[in-house]
C-alpha cells in the first residue's frame, strides 16, 4: 500500500468523504489505538474509546480546518475520549484506578491482552499513579515520541508547561520505581 | 547510579510493548469503524424521524417552545409579585416607621416623666399634688423664682447673686 499523506486525504475528502475517512482510519487507527490503550490499559476500553474517537471525528469533519494537521486533530479527540472513559470508570467503581491488577480485576477481559513482566507492571503502576494530564503528557512524550510543539497543539497547553509536566512525571516515576 | 539504573530500565522497556490485541484487530478496524459510523448515523436520523413523525401525529409534541413560554410567564409573574410586595412593604414600612417613631417618642416621654417623678421623690418632697407635678413638668423654673425661693429661705441676697 503506497504511503498516504494528509494532503492526499484532504483532496479526496472534497470528492468522496467516506473513502477519505476510511483512509484516515487506516492511516491513524493503529497510532490512535496505542495512544488510547496506554491511557485506559484494557483492550475493550481502548476499542470503545477508539470507536468514539472516529465517530466524533466523522461528525466534526465539516469543522476540520484544511490547514490543520489531521494527526494532531485526531490525537486531540482521542485524548479527550480516553480521559472521558477514565473518569467514567473511576466514577463507576468509586475507587482510584491506579493499580493495573485492580483494573484487570474490574474488567471482563482481565489480563488476557497483557503480557508484561514484573518491570512492565511496575512501570504501568507508576504511570497510573500520575494525575490524568501528567500521565497523558508522559505517554505522548515517552512512548509516542511527540515533539512538545505537537503536544502543545493537541493539548492546548504551552510548551513550557508541558516540559515542566513531563519533568515532574519522570521524577515521580523514578521515585516510585526506586522505592517500590 | 541508582537513578541511572532506573532510567536504563525505563529505556529498555520503552520499546517493549506489554499490551496485546486480539488477532486481526487492526485488519478489520476500518470496516468495523465505518459500520459503527453508519450505525450511529442511522440511529441519530431515526431519532430525528421518530420525533418529527410523532409530532405530526400529534402524540409527542416538542416541549421546548412551550417550556420557554411557561418559563417566560412564570418569570413575569414572579417579577410582578415581587414588585407588588416591594411596593406594599414600602408603604407598610413607612406606616410602621411612623408608628415606631410615635411609640418611641411616647416611650421616651414616659421614661422622662418616670425619671422626673422619681427624682422629685428622692429630693424628699413627698405628697406633691398631681397638679403641682404637672405644673413643674410643664413650666420652666425661672431665675427669678429661684431668687424668690432662696430669699424666702433667708439666704443673703449677695450670696445668691454670687452663686447665680
Amino acid at each position: 500500500m503506497p504511503h498516504i499523506t494528509d494532503q492526499d486525504i484532504k483532496i479526496i475528502l472534497h470528492s468522496d468523504t467516506e473513502r477519505a475517512f476510511r483512509m484516515i482510519v487506516e492511516t491513524y487507527g493503529s497510532k490512535l489505538y496505542w495512544h488510547i490503550r496506554r491511557m485506559v490499559i484494557t483492550h475493550d476500553d481502548a476499542d470503545d474509546a477508539l470507536q468514539n474517537t472516529f465517530i466524533n471525528a466523522w461528525r466534526k469533519l465539516s469543522s476540520f480546518r484544511s490547514d490543520s494537521s489531521l494527526f494532531t486533530w485526531l490525537y486531540s479527540i482521542a485524548t479527550n475520549e480516553a480521559l472521558t472513559l477514565i473518569r467514567k470508570r473511576e466514577k463507576e467503581n468509586k475507587v482510584p484506578l491506579d493499580d493495573i491488577e485492580n483494573l484487570f480485576a474490574l474488567s471482563p477481559e482481565g489480563s488476557t491482552y497483557f503480557d508484561g513482566d514484573e518491570v512492565s507492571v511496575k512501570l504501568q503502576n507508576a504511570i497510573l499513579k500520575l494525575p490524568d494530564k501528567q500521565r497523558t503528557v508522559f505517554n505522548m512524550k515517552y512512548f509516542d515520541d511527540m515533539s512538545y510543539e505537537q503536544m502543545s497543539e493537541v493539548l492546548g497547553t504551552s510548551v513550557g508547561a508541558l516540559k515542566a509536566s513531563y519533568h515532574h512525571a519522570v521524577k515521580k516515576i523514578e521515585k516510585f520505581l526506586e522505592y517500590d | 547510579m541508582h537513578q541511572r539504573n532506573v532510567m536504563k530500565l525505563n529505556n529498555e522497556i520503552r520499546n517493549s510493548n506489554p499490551f496485546r490485541v486480539p488477532e486481526g484487530y487492526f485488519d478489520t478496524l476500518a470496516e468495523k469503524t465505518m459500520s459503527a459510523i453508519r450505525e450511529s448515523e442511522t440511529e441519530s436520523s431515526s431519532e430525528d424521524n421518530s420525533v418529527t413523525g410523532d409530532a405530526k401525529a400529534g402524540r409527542k409534541i416538542s416541549l421546548r417552545p412551550y417550556l420557554a413560554l411557561a418559563a417566560a410567564i412564570a418569570g413575569f409573574a414572579l417579577v410582578t409579585t415581587l414588585m407588588v410586595r416591594l411596593v406594599r412593604n414600602d408603604s407598610a414600612g413607612t406606616q410602621q416607621t411612623e408608628e415606631y417613631s410615635l411609640f418611641a417618642d411616647l416611650a421616651a416621654e414616659e421614661i422622662d416623666i418616670y425619671m422626673l417623678e422619681n427624682e422629685l421623690r428622692k429630693t424628699g418632697q413627698p405628697g406633691l399634688s398631681e397638679s403641682f407635678e404637672e405644673e413643674t413638668l410643664e413650666q420652666e423654673i425661672s431665675t427669678e423664682d429661684i431668687i424668690d425661693y432662696l430669699t424666702r429661705e433667708d439666704i443673703d441676697i449677695n450670696d445668691i447673686y454670687e452663686l447665680l
